[in-house]
């Protein structure tokens, strides 16, 4: 069952289209991180799930509602920190906590003193006086407290410090530990994500690049190296899933995207006979940085 | 209903010390009042006495946003839109918090200020309607544009081009009637006008409104206020119905001068039944001595003064308006005649007047509560046969029997008659056979010592409109006409042994009349100038 589910999702800012045709299936359970870079239309996105902004076209369905349609049962059950998110500054974190729990049936106390705890914070400090890893902390908790079938995260970790950042995931790791939740995570935070995410999705200029596993995505992306011998290397014609590729005497090296072993190394024989491959895993930002590179410069050629 | 309460909590909590603003601007002007009336002279200026009043509005106007970027409804940020709040929930918080802290708490500290003014339950109940309907008025303008703003500035340029933009559609539909040949639209349709634009406009403001709370859908709320404009710009241009009510009947001067009909326990007041007759209606409470050296018309909606005078008369009755407050001040003055005859009807204590002269009775009952003394002499001066004067140059003499100094006094009639007494032919009518006009005046004369009273009006002035208190304070200084022009002590002490007279004569002829009294001789003589 998918929590969130979007079907030709298209949204325009006047001219400029955020996002073109998106379909985005979350499963429930999952940790889904929806990459890309700035202005890929990531919160774009979320902001259309979240019904903050209405669709130009298409549809994005939570909870198997149209998002436009999203009332109060259904925010009871979701969990939404963005950095753009414009918190109640003058309230202490403890008239935050106190403003929020009457809306949710489910609240927890035992929850949210043990987050309270987890997480440290000051309860009597107003939020304008809060570091901004405290205060994504803080609407974290507040986000948290009523156990949300669904936590959507809107850029958490924009603009915190490593060690903030460190707390922050190791804080949402521990709490997703206490419950059964789906996570939406928008980030180009890739290092962060990779700790969370089991589920990865890319984002670019408003299109899905791709939606699957970290592990299908982590398992077919590989850099090759394939140190030539001396013998020949036919260059012209290679797979299309081959990125970056390039030659450094006698090293080609490139990154297969749909790397199977037997497949990869087969096809590396017909290119370069003599040639010994050798196959390194990638991490997530490798492959995210690779991703871009490559359209960064077939945008290039299209322009030439 | 609990969780609209509980943002309601919020809101005031946050807007705690904006609303405790809002009511110390409200306090403001009234503290401003008292200062200035004190007695102790105009130590605030008018700017500031000015900018104190018209700031409680402004105030509000600006709390309206702020209550409502508590929770924003215009950008995709909020806090609320996010957690399980509806618009529709939102809305009653925030109309909860409007009322509550906009709309009855200024009703609230304003009651000691029209208690203090003299207002009773139904005074008071017409007071804070008022309010309300001010304070309601403002939120009605100020939700829809605080529900299409994201932040103040923008809010401040919506209110500021929405007013100019008003202003240019009614200036374009009167400026198309007018260049169409239809510049001479009549009064009752172009009243249509303006009735029909507001409801339009109230329509808009509501709409927007609950589409913004509600659906939160902008391109909604900018296309209903485009189509509004045009419906306004459209009414102005083709709307010809007359369908505002007529105009009231004047009120009759006789009905008028039948206000005061009784004496009670040494009160003057008035007893229905009222006519049922569309004008004033009019509750006349006459008693109690003022000051003696301040004279206060307290709780006034209005002030009526002698026509040669200013007039003021509430906006709707400026044009013709001063026939009814002359008749209203001579109808009393032909009865009893107000305390002085120096330019001012009513100088002393309460006077109320209703607001809505020409409407439909019973629309207000005003109150006139002054001091009025009743004429104990009229000396009727007959016409001599072939004698003649000129309008000036009347002697009356007054010798006080038992007056210590018996001096006597010899007055002017014509500097104490108030001049549209003298002119006014529906109340003095020569006989037919009688050529000549007729003159009077009134003296307030003390039997003991013979002084006749007079008021200093060089004393200062304090007019002020308070939160529908609108209060003219003057402060005279009496004088006794015979005596030096020494100040009187004691005013009340000195108007026990007064008597009210009134000189009737016509200014042709030549007469002479001798008033007696227990205590005091009036002799009333002229000669007149051959013709």
């Amino acid at each position: 069952m998918n929590i969130i589910e979007t079907n030709q999702l298209t949204h325009r800012y006047w001219r400029t289209e955020a996002l073109r045709g998106l379909d985005l299936a979350v499963p429930a359970g999952s940790v889904f991180a929806l990459l890309g870079a700035n202005g890929a239309g990531k919160t774009t996105a979320i902001k259309v799930i979240m019904n903050l902004l209405r669709p130009t076209s298409g549809e994005a369905r939570v909870f198997g509602v149209d998002s436009r349609r999203l009332g109060e049962a259904e925010l009871a059950k979701i969990g939404y920190v963005s950095e753009n998110q414009q918190l109640p500054l003058w309230m202490t974190v403890r008239q935050l906590l106190d403003y929020c729990r009457p809306f949710y049936p489910t609240w927890d106390r035992a929850l949210e003193a043990k987050l309270l705890a987890q997480f440290d914070l000051p309860t009597e400090r107003k939020l304008k006086q809060l570091s901004r890893g405290m205060l994504m902390k803080a609407a974290l908790l507040s986000s948290l407290a009523y156990r949300p079938k669904l936590l959507v995260l809107d850029e958490p970790f924009s603009g915190l410090d490593p060690l903030v950042r460190d707390d922050f995931v190791h804080g949402l790791i521990e709490a997703s530990e206490l419950g059964e939740w789906t996570v939406f995570i928008s980030s180009h935070d890739i290092e962060e994500v990779e700790r969370l995410a089991d589920h990865i999705g890319l984002l670019e200029s408003g299109r899905l690049k791709f939606a699957e596993t970290t592990e299908a995505l982590l398992g077919r992306f590989r850099r090759i190296d394939v140190t030539l011998q001396g013998g020949p290397a036919a260059l012209d014609v290679v797979p299309a899933g081959w990125l970056e590729l390039q030659r450094e005497g006698d090293l080609v090296r490139f990154v297969d995207n749909q790397y199977e072993r037997a497949r990869t190394e087969q096809a590396c024989r017909e290119r370069f006979p003599e040639g010994a491959v050798t196959a390194h895993a990638m991490t997530l930002r490798e492959i995210f940085i690779t991703l871009a590179r490559t359209s960064r410069d077939s945008l290039k050629r299209v322009k030439a | 209903m609990n969780l609209i309460w509980h943002i309601f909590r919020k809101d005031a909590r946050r807007l705690l010390w904006p609303v405790l603003g809002m009511l110390a601007v409200t306090l403001l002007p009234m503290g401003l009042a008292l200062i200035s009336v004190s007695g102790k002279g105009s130590v605030v200026p008018t700017v500031v006495s000015f900018i104190a009043t018209m700031m409680p509005p402004f105030v509000s106007y600006f709390l309206v946003m702020g209550f409502v970027a508590e929770d924003s409804i215009a950008g995709g940020g909020a806090f609320w839109k996010t957690r399980p709040i509806a618009g529709a929930r939102l809305l009653a918080a925030k109309l909860i918090g409007l009322v509550l802290l906009l709309w009855v708490l200024p009703i609230v500290v304003s009651l000691p200020w029209w208690l203090g003014h003299g207002y009773g339950l139904h005074e008071c109940g017409r007071a804070a309607a008022w309010v309300l309907f001010v304070q309601a008025l403002l939120t009605l303008v100020a939700l829809p544009i605080a529900a299409l703003s994201d932040k103040l500035s923008k809010f401040f340029l919506i209110s500021l081009y929405g007013m100019l933009l008003l202003t240019g559609v009614s200036l374009l539909g009167h400026w198309h009637s007018a260049i169409s040949g239809q510049a001479s639209i009549v009064a009752g349709v172009l009243a249509s006008q303006n009735r029909v634009v507001g409801l339009i406009l109230i329509a808009a403001c509501a709409g927007v409104t609950f589409i913004q709370f509600l659906t939160r859908r902008s391109w909604l709320s900018w296309g209903l206020i485009v189509v509004a404009l045009l419906s306004c710009l459209g009414v102005f241009r083709f709307w010809s119905w007359n369908i505002s009510r007529e105009s009231a009947r004047k009120p009759d001067p006789a009905w008028v001068s039948s206000m005061v009909i009784r004496v009670v326990g040494g009160k003057w007041s008035s007893s229905g039944p009222y006519p049922e007759l569309n004008g004033v209606l009019v509750d006349c409470e006459f008693s109690g001595l003022p000051m003696p050296h301040v004279a206060s018309i307290r709780s006034v909606d209005n002030f009526v003064i002698w026509p040669d005078q200013t007039v003021s008369l509430p906006a709707w009755a400026q044009g013709e308006g001063r026939l009814e407050a002359m008749a209203l001040a001579l109808a009393i003055g032909q009865k009893e005649a107000p305390l002085f005859q120096s330019g001012m009807a009513f100088l002393v204590s309460d006077l109320k007047i209703a607001e809505r002269l020409n409407r439909d009775a019973p629309a207000y009952r005003g109150k006139i509560a002054g001091q009025f003394l009743k004429m104990e002499i009229v000396a009727d001066l007959p016409v001599v046969a072939g004698a003649t004067a000129s309008h000036h140059g009347f002697g009356v003499g007054i010798e006080a029997v038992n007056e210590p100094q018996g001096d006597g006094v010899r007055v002017l009639l014509s500097e104490y008659a108030p001049e549209f007494l003298t002119k006014d032919p529906s109340l003095f009518t020569p006989a037919t056979e009688v050529a000549g006009r007729v003159h009077d005046a009134y003296f307030i004369i003390n039997r003991r010592r013979g002084g006749v009273l007079n008021g200093n009006l060089g004393g200062r002035e304090e007019v002020y409109s308070v939160s529908t208190v609108r209060s003219f304070h003057q402060h005279i200084d009496f004088l006794p006409r015979n005596s030096a022009e020494r100040p009187v002590g004691d005013l009340s002490d000195w108007l026990k042994d007064a008597v009210l007279v009134k000189i009737v004569f016509l200014d042709e002829g030549t007469y002479e009349r001798t008033v007696e009294t227990p205590r005091l001789e009036i002799t009333a003589a002229q000669r007149s100038e051959s013709k």
